[in-house]
């Protein structure tokens, strides 16, 4: 199984973050994976935008033109990178940041991970209850995996990676309220 | 937990350390930054030196210096970087001394893009530097594959005695992926006897001289035979290259680097759709697989793609030397930092196919 995924959102969001965290746990879980990040002669506050590709046999292509999963952060993404989704896909969203998509063919998956954050006291973790999300939905990772792996690679303060925890379970349980 | 989630460029410069490096000079240029970035904090640690010279120019020359006096030693550049070194090069080629030179490659010419791209493969494989003469070049097309890769060309740069590179580019080295990184070698200074002599300088025995130019023009063209069978022999046994799904290829993509890993999602997208394609993938771009393409069977293989992160194309006429003008070949290329998806290159193959590759 091959999941290739495209993490948008504006710089300060923690976009890239959620990206290396996924790609890291494929690794702690000995799957391959390739986590592209797309710098290039941007602006602070600009796009910030990364490819993740996790999979059972060596990745080919780190570089995806149309992603099964696209994780949006806000409104200049979705506008960016709504049509690039393969037909049917995934499409995980900040509906804080973002309209809903134009296209009727996404499963959509809109989550207020701005007003969870505020109201857990840091708006900060708001991209960790974006993952806690897409890892419940799409069953990646499972919580406590995706959780070890944050642990390890955030390693900090116990309050913040109390509060982190937090962050990835709430989104994981938004999800699930849903179903 | 075996395997690290590491960045390309890091990944490397811990493999030079394990492979042997003690001592780095470079200056700075994107996309290969976090190299020396590392080294700076990582060399000292094992007794190591690392420093950040005042130009290109001066970096190759430090580096030429440690190699005089037997220290495994390494700089980093990108395509203009490597150009301001090549004079460097080609004296490391004439006295000769090894050295590990690594390429992280971006769009060019001139100051060019600071995005990967892979522009340098003339400047690799033919004229690294003035005179006439060549280097053995890995192109890694995994971040596996360049740790193993570097930590191969030191060993093998000391076994020549020459200077050896590694042809990454700068998709590779911003890259993060799984990495096995391999033993920590332990490294003696080494000596050299066959390229020193105390009769040089015979008031200090333990000083070193090295010719830089061989003055009679015998003794010189001696010395030219010597490089050369020199040459033959790593196009004898150094040659690297992957042939993947290639024994029913219908068609062929030739790629090195981030190109062939990209060709590899393409080749599987069209094989799930019933259309036989193969990969030849050159791991040295110097030497070059001619005799992988020289075998091909022209009444079975339809058409050659030639894929790079370059425009134009730069590899493709290797490639028809090896296919001797039996079987059409084609080429795609994107350039400045723009890199290829697999179903834009998949796009590419069909218009190829349906045009039976006029």
């Amino acid at each position: 199984m091959e999941r290739r995924m495209k993490l948008a959102g504006f710089g300060g969001q923690g976009v890239m973050l959620v990206g290396k965290i996924l790609g890291y746990a494929a690794s702690d879980h000995n799957k391959y994976a390739t986590f592209l990040p797309s710098y290039g002669t941007q602006q602070r506050g600009g796009t910030a935008m990364c490819t993740v590709v996790v999979s059972d046999e060596e990745v080919g292509s780190p570089v995806v033109g149309h992603p099964d999963t696209m994780i949006i952060f806000n409104q200049a993404s979705m506008d960016a990178y709504e049509d690039q989704i393969q037909p049917g896909g995934w499409l995980f969203m900040n509906s804080n940041a973002s309209n809903p998509p134009k296209r009727t063919d996404l499963n959509v998956v809109a989550v207020p991970i701005d007003d969870m954050a505020r109201d857990m006291g840091n708006r900060k973790v708001s991209n960790l209850i974006m993952l806690g999300a897409f890892c419940k939905k799409t069953g990646l990772f499972t919580e406590e995996e995706i959780i070890h792996t944050m642990h390890h690679v955030l390693g900090g303060k116990e309050e913040m990676m109390e509060l982190n925890e937090k962050a990835i379970r709430a989104g994981a349980d938004f999800v699930a309220a849903q179903e | 937990m075996s395997k690290l989630f590491l960045k390309g460029n890091e990944a490397v410069a811990e493999a030079a350390v394990r492979g042997g490096c003690r001592f780095f000079a470079g200056y700075p240029i994107t996309p290969q930054n976090e190299i020396p970035e590392y080294l700076s904090k990582r060399l000292p640690e094992v007794g190591g030196a690392f420093v950040q010279g005042e130009s290109e120019l001066a970096s190759i020359n430090m580096v030429i210096g440690a190699s005089y006096i037997g220290t495994r030693a390494m700089t980093s550049s990108s395509g203009p970087g490597l150009s301001l070194m090549s004079e460097g090069l080609s004296t490391m080629a004439a006295t000769p001394f090894p050295a590990v030179i690594l390429n992280v490659m971006r769009g060019g010419p001139g100051t060019g893009a600071i995005q990967g791209a892979q522009m340098d493969y003339l400047q690799a494989t033919k004229a690294p530097g003035h005179g006439g003469f060549r280097l053995l070049a890995y192109a890694p097309s995994t971040i596996q594959e360049a740790v193993d890769l570097v930590y191969l060309a030191f060993d093998k740069a000391w076994e020549y005695k020459a200077p050896t590179l590694v042809l990454m580019d700068g998709c590779i080295g911003s890259l993060m992926e799984p990495v096995e990184l391999p033993p920590m070698k332990e490294v003696q200074r080494e000596e050299y006897p066959l390229y020193t002599s105390p009769h040089l300088n015979p008031g200090n025995p333990k000083r070193r001289c090295s010719a830089t130019m061989i003055t009679n023009e015998r003794d010189h063209e001696d010395w030219n035979r010597v490089q050369a069978a020199r040459y033959a022999t790593i196009e004898k046994n150094e040659l690297r290259v992957e042939e993947y799904m290639m024994d029913d290829a219908e068609y062929v993509i030739v790629a090195y680097g981030t190109s062939a890993r990209v060709a590899k999602s393409t080749i599987r997208q069209l094989r799930d759709k019933g259309i036989k394609v193969g990969l030849i993938r050159p791991i040295t771009v110097w030497p070059f697989p001619y005799e992988s393409l020289r075998k091909l069977d022209e009444t079975k293989v339809k058409g050659i793609l030639c894929l790079e992160l370059s425009i134009p194309a730069l590899m493709v006429e290797d490639v028809d030397r090896g296919v001797q003008g039996r079987i059409p070949i084609a080429t795609y290329g994107r350039a400045a930092g723009i890199v290829f998806s697999s179903e834009e290159v998949e796009e590419q193959m069909m218009l190829h196919i349906e045009q039976d590759w006029k």
